[in-house]
């Protein structure tokens, strides 16, 4: 079944224009962008091991997605024989459903999350708002465009498209609305001080703790969490009750594949070895255990997952949200990822998200968003096929969802002179004649239809006098004419 | 074709051959992307092919198209393997063909033995900008700065060189606007060198930058790295002759 995904209902075109009309959006992302994108760099040239780790974690995740279902079995199994209640949920409003009516049976109003995607890819906030719970995002990044009311720009770094000064004045004004003193100046010091105090009386208030998962171990009936700020180790272990968020694509063997791929979030999205805080969650608090949640509740989400298994894009599957393709994206970085109209956003997400939601789900975003220069099959740990995919998805638009007349007879028409020499001398005798009526001082400036998209901007040269194929015939016929240095430039 | 003769080949060219079909086949329009690559496999397929095995090359003038050959053709093969009017003799054909291919630095860089660089480098500046699948798909980005350095030139490599131009075949067509910010961006990290002329090994790139810059009313001299190699054969390497071939609508010889 189909996923759900939120979704801009912003048209592209307006949300691309905005996009590229906000120079400063543009700068922070590109920065942002740039140095996550050279730490990765310098971070593998420094770590040789660190290359064949890289392979061997790309292989446990295949053969997790290969095997998913004896896995998810297994990983239910042990996780319910360790304490904690697991759930297979299908999409957002099951994971809200649930959660409402456990936060109703607790009599539990505060819930505290640390930073997942997959919640973002549920909405879940605004469901667990609309039933009348409070939620604090405590991740930095997602606190800063919690109280902008935004969504992730980057899978990694939620508020790169925002700077330190834009980030000072949001504080200020909560701290002016809350009535406490707002951070002593927009360095990142203060910045983090403040945020630090803020969230720490969220922590000790919270009622529910939310978490994703980065990995899910079936061997043992493990969640494992990789973060850089420790927030969800607060979240995992200060309020009574845990609830975990996963998709079914998180799930992994045993410890050797965990040991093979723990390093992979880190050492590909930001260039740090290993992440700052690695947590390893097996159950709830034991009997007679002083510490941790009474309830550990997992829930298992597909959200138009589990049709993906064994087909061609299944690869899609072994993501691991480093950001390593976002970061290397000529096409993010002009845009930034709220564009993208939905969660996930580079090149990633231009794969997944229609494939998560299916073909009409913004199908601008396989077309509009890739120049194909394949950077990000480059940078992606996972080695996940992503300018295949983008053609791929493009042909199957092209098949299935049709496409407008003209744009359509255009390629027919275009692919038909150009299969053969004989019609490819019609197309430049045609083209010779029409483009007298296109030209400017010399060049052409514009072609019909979706030709003229090019002229917009740029020009071409006119077809010349004599191309390199009528050079030639008239030199093989010519013998007076067969020195090479007389050919045309 | 004036390079590789003073180099010592004998060419021939295919002259059925038309386009390789990539533009189609990335915007997933593959029935007109398979009929212009048998057209191509056709024409190729039919080159004389004199002396040894190892000197039957065929040389192609842009990184992307032999990259499509090389890397895309087989996935294009595999997808027409089911469509009707399949022939099982294609991929036998296309073997032929793309065993014999390299991109035309690939060529330089393998079949002629480098002389060793002049004494003193000339101050001349070439900045290099190296497409995409050149890079990626085909790994030979490497040997056209090679070759502009035994010209005795310096070679420029600008800022954020692995980014891309913004060109993408029709991709330049149907999201004009991202891509004339990439190639404004790519033209300032090129501009930015202080080099006397854009070089590159794809005549897509050099159309998409060379476009822009007319467009803009700048004159900066755009050329294809065949057509630097054939000044510095000749020993004219002066900025005034490089603005003039470099010109963006060449002059009829």
């Amino acid at each position: 079944m189909a996923g759900s995904l939120p979704r801009d209902p912003a048209p592209w075109a307006v949300r691309r224009d905005r996009a590229l009309a906000n120079p400063r959006l543009r700068a922070n992302i590109g920065r942002v962008a740039r140095r996550l994108a050279g730490a990765r760099q310098q971070a593998y040239a420094s770590y040789p091991a660190g290359r064949a780790l890289r392979v061997a974690g790309r292989d446990a995740k295949r053969r997790a997605v290969a095997h998913l279902e004896p896995l998810l079995d297994q990983l239910r199994d042990q996780l319910s024989a360790n304490g904690a209640r697991v759930i297979f949920a299908e999409g957002p409003k099951e994971v809200a459903d649930y959660i409402v009516s456990l936060a109703a049976r607790r009599g539990a109003q505060r819930v505290v999350k640390s930073k997942s995607m997959l919640t973002e890819e549920l909405d879940l906030n605004r469901r667990l708002a609309a039933a009348g719970l409070t939620v604090r995002e405590t991740d930095l990044g997602e606190y800063i465009i919690q109280l902008l009311d935004e969504r992730p720009s980057h899978i990694l770094a939620p508020a790169a498209h925002r700077n330190r000064q834009e980030i000072a004045a949001i504080f200020q004004d909560t701290a002016d609305r809350a009535g406490v003193p707002g951070p002593t100046s927009d360095e990142v010091g203060p910045l983090a001080a403040f945020a630090r105090a803020r969230l720490r009386e969220e922590f000790l208030a919270a009622d529910i703790g939310i978490t994703g998962a980065n990995f899910l171990v079936a061997e043992t009936g493990t969640v494992v969490l990789v973060t850089n700020e420790g927030n969800a180790d607060m979240v995992a272990s200060l309020p009574p009750v845990h609830v975990v968020v996963a998709g079914i694509d998180k799930v992994l063997d045993t410890w050797e594949d965990l040991a093979a791929v723990i390093q992979q979030p880190a050492l590909s999205g930001v260039g740090q070895r290993l992440s700052a805080y690695t947590t390893l969650i097996s159950g709830p608090r034991a009997p007679g255990a002083e510490e941790g949640p009474e309830e550990l509740h997992v829930l298992l989400v597909d959200n138009g997952r589990r049709p993906l298994l064994g087909g061609p894009y299944a690869d899609v599957l072994t993501c691991i949200r480093c950001g390593a393709c976002y970061n290397v994206c000529p096409v993010y970085r002009q845009v930034g990822g709220h564009a993208y109209g939905s969660t996930y956003a580079g090149p990633i997400g231009a794969v997944e998200t229609p494939l998560l939601a299916g073909l009409n789900f913004l199908p601008e975003l396989p077309k509009s968003l890739c120049t194909l220069c394949n950077a990000c099959v480059d940078a992606c740990p996972m080695d996940i096929a992503l300018p295949d995919h983008f053609i791929t998805l493009r042909r199957q638009q092209v098949d299935e969802r049709g496409e407008p007349s003209t744009t359509r007879l255009t390629y027919r028409t275009w692919g038909r002179l150009w299969s053969s020499p004989r019609q490819y001398q019609r197309f430049l005798a045609w083209a010779r004649r029409g483009q007298r009526f296109m030209m400017r001082q010399g060049r052409l400036v514009r072609a019909p239809g979706f030709l003229g998209g090019w002229f917009e901007t740029r020009d071409m040269p006119p077809i010349a006098a004599e191309t390199f194929h009528e050079w030639w015939a008239r030199r093989a016929s010519s013998p007076a004419l067969s020195r090479s240095d007389e050919a045309p430039s | 074709m004036a390079v590789m003769e003073r180099r010592g080949a004998r060419v021939a060219f295919a002259a059925g051959q038309t386009c390789c079909g990539q533009f189609a086949y990335n915007a997933g329009h593959w029935p007109e992307a398979w009929g212009m690559a048998k057209n191509l496999l056709e024409a190729l397929d039919t080159l004389p092919q004199p002396g040894p095995e190892a000197a039957r090359t065929t040389v192609g003038l842009s990184g992307s198209c032999v990259a499509m050959v090389r890397e895309e053709y087989p996935k294009l093969l595999d997808w027409a393997a089911d469509q009707p009017g399949w022939d099982t003799s294609w991929p036998v054909r296309y073997a032929r063909v793309a065993g014999r291919l390299l991109e035309f630095s690939q060529w330089l860089g393998r079949a002629v033995p480098a002389p060793p660089p002049p004494e003193a480098a000339s101050p001349t500046r070439i900045a290099l900008h190296t497409g995409c699948h050149m890079r990626r798909v085909l790994e030979a980005g490497g040997e056209a700065a090679r070759v502009i350095e035994t010209l005795g030139l310096t070679v420029a490599i600008p800022e954020d060189e692995d980014q891309c131009c913004g060109f993408g075949g029709t991709y330049a067509m149907t999201e004009p606007k991202i891509s004339t910010a990439l190639a404004d961006a790519k033209l300032a990290a090129l501009q930015a060198t202080g080099a006397e002329a854009l070089v590159s090994c794809d005549w897509g790139c050099l159309l998409h930058l060379g476009g822009r810059l007319s467009r803009r009313g700048a004159a900066w001299p755009v050329l294809h790295l065949a057509e630097l190699v054939d000044l510095g054969d000749r020993g004219d390497l002066s900025p005034a002759r490089l603005a003039q071939v470099g010109q963006f609508v060449r002059e009829d010889p």
